[in-house]
């Protein structure tokens, strides 16, 4: 079995990997639109806020992707399956990381990826309607054996 | 008419001017080196990064939600298994829990989705363990009320635990009895309605056994059963307007290029009808942009006084012609 590492292109590959061929297509679409926003040309120079912004790179990755993602959908007109947001953002997550590895030719710690997934992930469940405070009540309880 | 501007040097501090380079889309520093273009095509996040804070929110349903949270569920899982981050390890755990709803109930085929109940005798007692650890879970999240609306799960009970006194009995012929006056009685084009719908639905129940009698035997089962159903048509529904959704898209886009192409195209016209021949045509009027003196509006001639060549401007060469009219004579003309 191939050793997994955490890099962004494995967890690009796994996340793909995941998805229900049901929504296979409706996954590849988003994450083609969503390719197209990253990097088209129309919208490089907003990279220049990006490298300026403050913060850590976990959040400049999860916030960054998270709002895409909700834009995305929202023009959509809310067509986009729900079930493919939090996946596709995982892969353009990945793509993201990617591309700052090669142009900074630096790794992407597994640790930044996952932590960059996690502040995404709240984000979009907030935006699903699941409160922060009890989602992280509902793991906690997961985590104590609470819905065995 | 010729525009050209005048080349402004601005000494900055060099973050200040890879900063600018970049926004202004020139380039800064070596041409040949490879930073500036590559940055230039990184992914434009910071943009979007706002946009989460402002979008509205994503209104979906549960059974939708514990798909989103089941498929990204196993990667998180792993990833924070790897990196021993607790928020994904944790949400590896309930996106398990919270999709029981879908993996009992899905039959979309594959992945996670590959359990089909129906063909795959999934036990009645499974099953209300899957939808009652999922029950529990989004009674937590969202509360026990709007958990249960969602469900059709009523109070505390589990699907497994429901006492036999809270669902009504249904039998074979009861539900086809219910199915026969649903569909109402009477005769169309000669057949008995009631007759024929009730002795359908009678076989499909009698015939059915181990859980299709199970599932009508638990109205909760049913109902969540329902829900399922609802939000996986729902979804098929969404897939099969998509192509359609794209097209008009794309015709809107090709539109919209449209409409700004002829309003580009009449402006140019407009423009072009508008432009006048200047008073002074013969004279560039940039010459002097360059000369680096901004004060010199107008062109001096040079011309021989008393042998001296002398340059001046023409009113000033026509205020000595009229003080001095036998004054020296006009040598050349042009820009000084």
């Amino acid at each position: 079995m191939k050793e997994f590492n955490g890099t962004p292109q494995e967890i690009g590959e796994e996340i793909s990997r995941a998805i229900p061929p049901k929504l296979q297509e409706a996954f590849a679409r988003v994450v083609k639109a969503g390719m197209k926003v990253m990097f088209s040309e129309q919208t490089h120079q907003m990279m220049m806020e990006q490298l300026s912004a403050d913060g850590e790179m976990d959040q400049v990755l999860g916030e960054g992707i998270a709002g895409l993602m909700l834009l995305l959908f929202q023009k959509s007109n809310q067509t986009m399956p729900p079930e493919v947001i939090v996946p596709a953002g995982i892969y353009l997550l990945s793509e993201a990381a990617d591309f700052t590895e090669k142009i900074m030719k630096e790794k992407v710690p597994a640790e930044i990826m996952a932590s960059s997934i996690s502040v995404m992930t709240n984000i979009i469940l907030e935006k699903m309607g699941v409160p922060k405070d009890k989602m992280d009540a509902a793991m906690n309880k997961a985590a104590q054996g609470g819905y065995q | 008419m010729l525009a050209i501007n005048k080349p402004t040097t601005l000494y900055l501090p060099q973050s200040e001017s890879k900063r600018a380079s970049m926004y202004f889309d020139l380039p800064y520093g070596s041409h040949y080196s490879q930073a500036p273009f590559q940055l230039k095509r990184a992914p434009a996040l910071a943009a979007f990064a706002a946009y989460s804070s402002i979008s509205a929110g994503v209104a979906i349903g549960m059974t939708t939600l514990s798909g989103a949270l089941m498929i990204a569920g196993g990667v998180a899982s792993l990833i924070g298994a790897f990196t021993g981050n607790e928020f994904l390890t944790k949400f590896g755990m309930v996106a398990g829990i919270a999709g029981g709803v879908t993996g009992a109930f899905s039959a979309a085929g594959g992945g996670a989705f590959n359990y089909n109940p129906l063909t795959e005798g999934f036990g009645g007692s499974q099953l209300g363990a899957a939808a009652g650890k999922a029950k529990d879970f989004f009674g937590d999240i969202f509360g026990n009320s709007e958990a249960v609306d969602a469900m059709g799960v009523t109070g505390d009970a589990t699907i497994a635990n429901i006492s036999e006194s809270a669902v009504p009995s249904v039998t074979a012929d009861s539900f086809a009895s219910d199915a026969a006056s649903s569909f109402g009685s009477g005769t169309k084009m000669g057949v008995d309605l009631s007759a024929k719908v009730g002795a359908g639905a009678t076989k499909a129940a009698s015939s059915g056994g181990g859980l299709f009698s199970q599932l009508l035997g638990n109205k909760d089962a049913m109902n969540l059963v329902g829900g399922a159903a609802e939000g996986y048509n729902a979804f098929q529904d969404r897939e099969a307007q998509q192509p359609l959704i794209d097209s008009n898209v794309d015709l809107r886009n090709a539109q919209t290029g449209q409409v700004n192409f002829e309003t580009n195209l009449a402006q140019d016209r407009y423009n072009n009808m508008q432009a006048q021949p200047g008073s002074n045509i013969s004279v560039n009027q940039d010459a002097q942009v360059f000369a680096g003196n901004q004060n010199q509006t107008s062109p001096r001639i040079a011309v021989a006084i008393n042998g001296e060549v002398k340059y001046m401007t023409t009113e000033e060469y026509a205020a000595y012609k009229q003080q001095n009219s036998s004054g020296g004579g006009l040598l050349q003309q042009g820009a000084a």
